[in-house]
């Protein structure tokens, strides 16, 4: 599809979409990769074709827009997808591919540690905790550097020295990670 | 900035960095507010590098916290190193506002000298491609087409789709969803270029809606190819 000068390459963006997904996708949502690739890139494809048709913001129909897009689609299609996979009960074949990929004990009990997390990193010292919270989010080191904008090895040290906080501050709640 | 932070080397601990990765990333499912667009824009321009290194300081500290706003944020990190990816692995897509950003200083002069030989080599790409629309080209040059003429209504109980066959050996897949997206049927590993949405499928449309449906054609040298998306009206 050509917008303006620029060729928006959706082929692309789909093997992106699905890059991201196959990283980003939960257990209980690994047999609805496919189709959660599938529905983002159409609805990406729904906005920009009426986005285009109407004339609105032509300029602002980039690539870069594409992707900004492909994102807020992919956090609404997981969101759909959890509400559907809680409250769908009735649908068998949902509750069958959430047993079978997800033991409901050990989900309860990484929440739980989930919760003592976020509980151990509100009390941390900032610097500490925002290195650590990016570590926990699936960053490197360097790529926390430069988010927050620190020194790579101070923000190595923060994570490292936060890390031991939290492990510390798990055991004093009773959960040896 | 602390001073006095030291400088001990990071140990490899990964197993349990992992686990703790794994259930603060399982906070998700306790499903949270949801994200607005404000947030949303701000965490794109964050993880893009466009946000002041301040702002995405605050973001960060809110994703301690916030698990739809961490669950964002992940989204928009691997989709931005995915097109990082892409716009490296691939220069004629071209996505110069993806590339350009998180670039250190010293770089800028040798930045913009590509940046003009990239702009003239994307407008000779224009200016010697046809415009046809919405299109996909394979490197083969194959492109899927619908057989079924644009702004037809089929009847529900013949709802036929076809497309342009590919080479000998080719297999389809095929997905069909209502105007709002919803799934009507996908159908896998197809030999012959078309496919019938079955009538009780469709029976929940009203008269006049629009199927939307899209064909993957996996070709017998492993290339895979998108269609465009074809809107048929049930009759």
């Amino acid at each position: 599809m050509f917008v303006g000068d620029e060729v928006l390459d959706y082929a692309t963006l789909r093997q992106d979409v699905a890059r991201a997904v196959a990283r980003l996708c939960p257990r209980w949502m690994v047999d609805r990769r496919d189709d959660l690739v599938q529905a983002a890139v159409m609805r990406v494809m729904h906005i920009t074709a009426k986005r285009s048709a109407s004339g609105e913001e032509t300029r602002s129909l980039s690539t870069s827009y594409l992707y900004k897009v492909a994102y807020s689609v992919l956090v609404d299609e997981i969101r759909r997808l959890r509400r559907l996979c809680e409250t769908d009960l009735q649908d068998e074949a949902v509750a069958a591919s959430a047993s079978a990929t997800e033991d409901p004990e050990r989900k309860a009990v990484s929440k739980e540690v989930g919760r003592s997390i976020q509980d151990c990193l509100i009390g941390m010292k900032r610097e500490r905790r925002l290195a650590v919270t990016l570590h926990l989010q699936g960053h490197t080191a360097s790529e926390a550097a430069r988010i927050l904008d620190w020194a790579a090895k101070q923000t190595e040290n923060l994570v490292y020295r936060g890390l031991a906080d939290l492990r510390k501050c798990l055991l004093a709640k009773g959960i040896r990670p | 900035m602390p001073a006095g932070e030291g400088n001990t080397p990071v140990t490899d601990t990964r197993g349990l960095n992992e686990r703790l990765a794994d259930a603060f990333q399982a906070l998700e499912d306790t499903g949270g507010a949801d994200v607005s667009e404000d947030l949303r824009e701000r965490i794109w321009l964050a993880v893009s590098g466009t946000l002041p290194a301040e702002q995405r300081r605050e973001l960060v500290e809110r994703t301690a916290i916030d698990p739809g706003c961490a669950e964002a944020w992940r989204v928009a990190s691997e989709l931005w190193r995915a097109s990082q990816a892409s716009a490296v692995g691939g220069a004629a897509v071209g996505a110069p506002g993806l590339t350009s950003r998180w670039t250190p200083r010293w770089l800028a002069a040798a930045a913009a000298l590509v940046l003009v030989t990239g702009i003239g080599v994307v407008s000779i790409v224009s200016l010697r491609t046809p415009r046809p629309g919405d299109e996909f080209r394979a490197s083969s040059g194959f492109v899927v087409e619908s057989l079924v003429p644009a702004d037809t209504a089929l009847p529900r109980e013949a709802f036929r789709l076809g497309w342009t066959p590919g080479p000998e050996g080719s297999r389809y897949q095929v997905r069909a969803t209502t105007e709002d997206l919803q799934v009507l049927v996908t159908a896998a590993d197809l030999t012959a270029p078309e496919f019938v949405i079955k009538a009780a499928v469709l029976s929940r449309l009203p008269e006049g809606a629009s199927v939307f449906w899209q064909v993957d054609v996996s070709l017998p040298n492993g290339e895979r190819i998108t269609s465009s998306t074809f809107i048929t009206r049930v009759h």
